[in-house]
């Protein structure tokens, strides 16, 4: 029941804000229709931690403790985004703002995106978890070009075309992992259900098995956003509008993370040892944080900036899984990390871009005093991006590394620090060269935030900075037990 | 569901050598619908032993991938004008040359898929291995955009072939979303070509690289 509620309201939401006239209440719409399914998906997971699976549909839809953490935190993004598109909007320059017709069709997509995502996540069935995140794809295209210059169409092509084309590889690699069964046919409708393809793997082909992970990670890691098919991702998210460069950033990436998350238990009972999988992963991770590193240092556009550190994190996250338990624990907690604060430096570069008029950070400076909040928060979360102690993601990373020392991966650890450490020294100037100095003499006196937007910045600082230092029992217990469920116990 | 058709593969394999060789792509569209029609043949052994599911599975790629997503991207040609194949990076001749030594490829890679093999397996997994990488081909072959969804969908029905190869055909509600994705997809790439068009006056995509680093 409460999975269907999940699937029907964004939805309604869709159809509702095709139906609304005014541009204010299809924002109001956005936020109250996320406020609500962000609502029902803490519901749901509380459920989920009490009693642990749900299912409904025949098994079709179903939440565990791994696809649940993973809906809070995309319907948690999703809200926050809401809020923010709202102010983001109202800022935007006279000729790019939303008339009452483009604000209509991003509402619709918008829900429309919330849709596809939650459905990668309540399906238990992988075949249709891939006809999900294809549309995801399809969902979002247009929300890119939002403003349709002809950047925007231009990255909004790219992600079309590279995703469906990389997409498909993963459709192909659910083929394999089909076929590789003693006898699909004979499991009917059911065959591709999560927890009947684990129960069935250690009886699987190995050589198929391993075909159709390597595909499944090219395809889906696309979507995710690994080097080096990442191409993609730098354009979309800057030429985006904001609010859903944030929610690409946050979230989007994390599902695509989530899909390969899923193989990881049928590619080792497969093949008889996790080392394999494991391997594969490792060695993706460490290229895409490799290639991020170096783009990160020449960057100039902040956004391009933010995008380049989802490469780099979403190669973290990877890293992360094929470190074994301890590391898949504490790829959990980063990938929290990395969606809570890469949102929070989404909107403030959003912001201080649209005072500042430019993207550009040689022409960004004082921006700390030039907006109190969103300079600061840039700054602020510049900094727990790159790793700084005490914030959250030093203590997500810092237990990766820790997980893969006591591994015995030693070399993969080594090229992973010296991956952060770079684009810790690149990026700490950018965030200092940004922060600190007198800002220019034309901007115009600031208009006064809204105490939303003050609210949104400052819990969202505090959350990292406090999640750094002490992390509440029940989510250390959460990322246990949807650890467990990719890497066994 | 089967491999019975022995003569729908091999003109599968006429149509990739046919899109390759064309320079106009109302041509290649063509080809695509017929290609659809073919992939709706294969399940109706099936359908006629009695499988109302494998009938709904043919309809539906007949309707789908030989009817509407044909129209749709005759319509986009139309109204974007853009009919020929103008200069792609490997030419026809070179392009067909490309196209055999695939296929010789394909047939020695479909023979190393290990799993339990039925009359036509191989010719079948050779056939889906050929058309998925000729929609590669294509797909980074074109420089216009509507060349490159028609790669897509090549490779897309390559996939449906080889599926059929591995595993018998993926479960009846999978293939039917598969199907309604893809032509979602088609619906949103031919409406995303027009707004190139609108913006660009042309949808010559190897030219649009303003976006770099």
């Amino acid at each position: 029941m409460i999975l269907w509620a999940l699937a029907a309201v964004p939805v309604a939401g869709a159809i509702l804000c095709l139906l609304i006239r005014r541009r204010t209440a299809v924002f109001a719409c956005l936020i109250a229709g996320s406020a609500l399914e962000a609502t029902i998906a803490a519901a749901a997971g509380a459920v989920v931690y009490r009693r642990g699976a749900i299912d409904a549909c025949f098994g079709h839809l179903a939440l565990d403790a791994l696809s649940a953490f993973h809906l809070c935190l995309v319907t948690g993004i999703f809200l926050f985004s809401s809020i923010y598109a709202r102010d983001y909007f109202n800022h935007e320059p006279a000729a790019q703002s939303l008339d009452d017709r483009q604000a209509r069709r991003f509402g619709a997509l918008w829900f429309s995106f919330l849709g596809s995502m939650a459905g990668v996540l309540l399906f238990s069935n992988v075949g249709l978890m891939w006809v999900a995140m294809e549309s995801t794809t399809l969902a979002s295209a247009f929300l890119i070009c939002t403003h349709s210059d002809r950047l925007s169409i231009e990255a909004a092509w790219k992600y079309l075309i590279i995703c469906s084309a990389g997409l498909v590889l993963g459709l192909l690699g659910t083929v394999f992992i089909h076929g590789a069964s003693p006898s699909p046919g004979a499991a009917g409708e059911g065959a591709l259900r999560w927890p009947d393809l684990v129960a069935r793997a250690g009886g699987m082909n190995p050589a198929l098995v391993k075909i159709g992970f390597v595909l499944m990670v090219v395809g889906y890691g696309t979507k995710m956003g690994l080097a080096p098919m990442h191409t993609w991702l730098p354009d979309a998210h800057s030429q985006a509008p904001t609010p859903v460069s944030a929610v690409f950033s946050g979230v989007l990436l994390n599902c695509a993370s989530y899909c390969i998350c899923r193989f990881l238990p049928i590619v080792s009972a497969a093949t008889g040892t996790p080392e394999w999988g494991r391997r594969i992963l490792v060695g993706f991770g460490l290229a895409s944080m490799a290639v991020a590193g170096v783009f990160i240092l020449i960057q100039r556009d902040v956004k391009r900036l933010l995008a380049y550190h989802s490469v780099e994190h979403m190669g973290i996250i990877t890293v992360g899984l094929g470190f074994g338990p301890a590391g898949c624990v504490a790829a959990l907690y980063h990938t929290l990390n990395h969606s809570v604060c890469k949102s929070l430096a989404f909107f403030c570069a959003g912001r201080v871009g649209q005072r500042y008029g430019t993207r550009n950070m040689e022409s960004i400076s004082g921006s700390a005093a030039a907006c109190p909040v969103w300079g600061t928060g840039l700054f602020a979360s510049l900094l727990v991006l790159i790793g700084c102690a005490p914030g959250a993601i030093f203590m997500s990373e810092f237990l990766i590394v820790r997980a893969g020392i006591s591994g015995g991966h030693f070399a993969a650890s080594a090229v992973f620090l010296a991956a952060v450490a770079v684009v810790f020294c690149g990026a700490l100037k950018h965030a200092i060269d940004m922060a600190s100095g007198d800002p220019p003499a034309r901007l115009e006196a600031p208009r006064p935030e809204t105490s939303g937007a003050r609210a949104l910045a400052a819990s969202m600082t505090a959350w990292l900075i406090l999640t750094g230092v002490w992390i509440p029992a029940g989510l250390s217990a959460v990322f246990e037990r949807a650890a467990r469920l990719i890497a066994g116990p | 569901m089967t491999g019975e058709f022995p003569a729908v593969l091999v003109l599968v394999v006429i149509t990739n050598f046919y899109i390759l060789n064309t320079g106009r792509y109302v041509n290649s569209v063509r080809s695509i619908a017929l290609q659809g029609c073919l992939l709706a043949v294969l399940p109706l052994p099936e359908a006629l032993a009695g499988s109302p599911q494998a009938l709904f599975l043919s309809a539906g790629t007949l309707i789908v991938k030989g009817i509407l997503m044909p129209l749709i991207l005759i319509r986009v040609i139309r109204s974007t004008d853009e009919f020929r194949v103008a200069q792609p990076f490997l030419g026809p001749v070179a392009s067909v040359l490309v196209g055999f030594a695939i296929l010789a490829a394909a047939f020695r890679a479909g023979a190393l898929i290990p799993a339990p093999l039925r009359p036509h397996d191989g010719l079948m997994g050779a056939v889906g291995l050929a058309t998925i990488l000729t929609g590669m081909l294509i797909m980074v072959n074109r420089r216009k955009a509507v060349g490159q969804v028609i790669g897509f969908l090549i490779l897309e029905n390559g996939i449906l072939i080889l599926s059929l190869r591995i595993s018998r055909g993926l479960p009846f509600v999978i293939e039917m979303a598969v199907l309604f994705d893809v032509l979602l997809a088609a619906m949103i790439f031919g409406g995303f070509i027009q707004s190139v068009h609108e913006t660009f006056a042309h949808t010559d995509v190897s030219r649009m690289r303003k976006l770099k680093g």
